[in-house]
């Protein structure tokens, strides 16, 4: 493996999929150019060695994290500066400033409720996200009403510790 | 105790909103007496609007893989560092001169232009200081001009314990655009990099700003 292979390697081992996952917001779920944006971000990255030497190994994700976002803005405006293009959807395709700092927290929090247990995470479905009560997620789920309470409980609990790992001031 | 204890389990569902009229009741009336079971709400409180930025959908979704990278991701970037890299070193024989390449990286994104110098930068680094009396602040913040903008390195002393706060670039035209827009925790001081579109050349100052909108420090490009 080059050295070059190996450096690309290794900072897509540790950021790409939150990479990946921020960007997929900012482009409204595109996944084609999602794709293409983080690709770019990573060569910008690995032709900028010292962005990632002269810093702590934390502060490479906001590094790439900036560079993604300015380069869907910049593809947004690209797009605006050729008037054929220029339609409706587009125009509300670009991400405002607050819609950016959204997408860094929402990615923030998918990331974590993803890392929750299977179970946590389905009781946290059933009554926050389909607003059931405790008597129907008990049974959709199949599992006692007192289950159902010291599930949401205890998966509250770890998302806030999730959360709070991810560095998401609550 | 019991009861107490009982009643904590109850505070996730509460905060979910999964509790019947009656046993919200029963909640609100043992939070009025009960500091321990208060300051556990207050902390499960804040989670449903972080919540509210996800959909239905996208939670069903989690686990299935919906959210994350191709496979073939990571070999994509190789294979276009490795042959960047071989175009270098190609170009190092030819005595041509140095046109740019450029490369449309996909149908749909960005078109991307990519320099055939990429480690040339159009200025040199400068390194640009300052301190609010008032408030105490002191803020180095290393500027790197690159193709894209700029990238930046802070050092940051004399902010309070536990404030959190963002690096905005303000442009000359009055402009700003966030240069980290990260949450850090500083405990008084900081080091940080961030990156921002703003050229140099058109940024005014570089704003150390409270999230409550609190102007710790200014750092100006010129001396005035």
């Amino acid at each position: 493996m080059t050295s070059d292979e190996a450096l690309v390697r290794a900072v897509y081992a540790e950021h790409g999929a939150a990479l990946f996952g921020y960007v997929l917001r900012l482009v409204a779920g595109d996944r084609q150019r999602a794709e293409d944006i983080v690709q770019e971000t990573l060569l910008r990255a690995w032709r900028h060695p010292e962005a990632l030497n002269s810093t702590g190994r934390g502060s490479l994700r906001p590094w790439l994290f900036t560079v993604a976002r300015n380069l869907v803005v910049d593809a947004h405006r690209a797009r605006m500066a050729r008037p054929h293009e220029v339609a409706d959807d587009v125009l509300a395709l670009i991400p405002a400033p607050d819609e950016i700092d959204r997408a860094l927290v929402a990615w923030q929090v998918a990331d974590a409720l993803e890392s929750l247990s299977v179970e946590h995470r389905a009781v946290v479905l059933e009554t926050y996200y389909r607003g059931s009560t405790v008597a129907q997620a008990s049974a959709t789920l199949g599992i006692p009403a007192g289950t159902v309470k010291s599930r949401c409980y205890y998966a509250l609990r770890a998302l806030r510790l999730a959360l709070t790992e991810r560095g998401v001031t609550l | 105790m019991t009861e107490s204890h009982d009643l904590r389990f109850d505070l996730g569902a509460y905060v979910m909103g999964a509790l019947t009229p009656d046993e919200r009741e029963v909640i609100d009336a043992h939070l009025s007496s009960c500091p321990d079971c208060t300051s556990e709400m207050d902390e499960l409180t804040r989670l449903p609007v972080l919540l509210d930025l996800l959909s239905a959908e996208e939670v069903v979704a989690m686990g299935t893989g919906a959210g994350r990278p191709p496979a073939d991701l990571v070999d994509r970037v190789v294979a276009a560092a490795v042959a960047e890299r071989r175009g270098q070193r190609r170009r190092r024989w030819l005595v041509a001169s140095a046109a740019a390449v450029v490369l449309v990286a996909g149908s749909s994104a960005a078109a991307v232009v990519l320099s055939s110098s990429p480690s040339k930068t159009p200025a040199q680094d400068i390194s640009l200081s300052a301190t609010n009396k008032t408030t105490g602040t002191w803020a180095r913040i290393e500027v790197e001009p690159r193709l894209w903008g700029a990238s930046l390195n802070l050092k940051l002393t004399g902010v309070p314990a536990g404030e959190h706060c963002k690096l905005v670039a303000v442009g000359r035209d009055g402009s700003t655009e966030t240069a980290g827009s990260w949450e850090v925790t500083y405990h008084g001081g900081a080091t940080l990099t961030g990156a921002t579109s703003l050229s140099l050349s058109s940024t005014a100052s570089y704003d150390i700003v409270t999230f409550e909108g609190k102007t710790l420090v200014s750092v100006p490009t010129a001396t005035s």
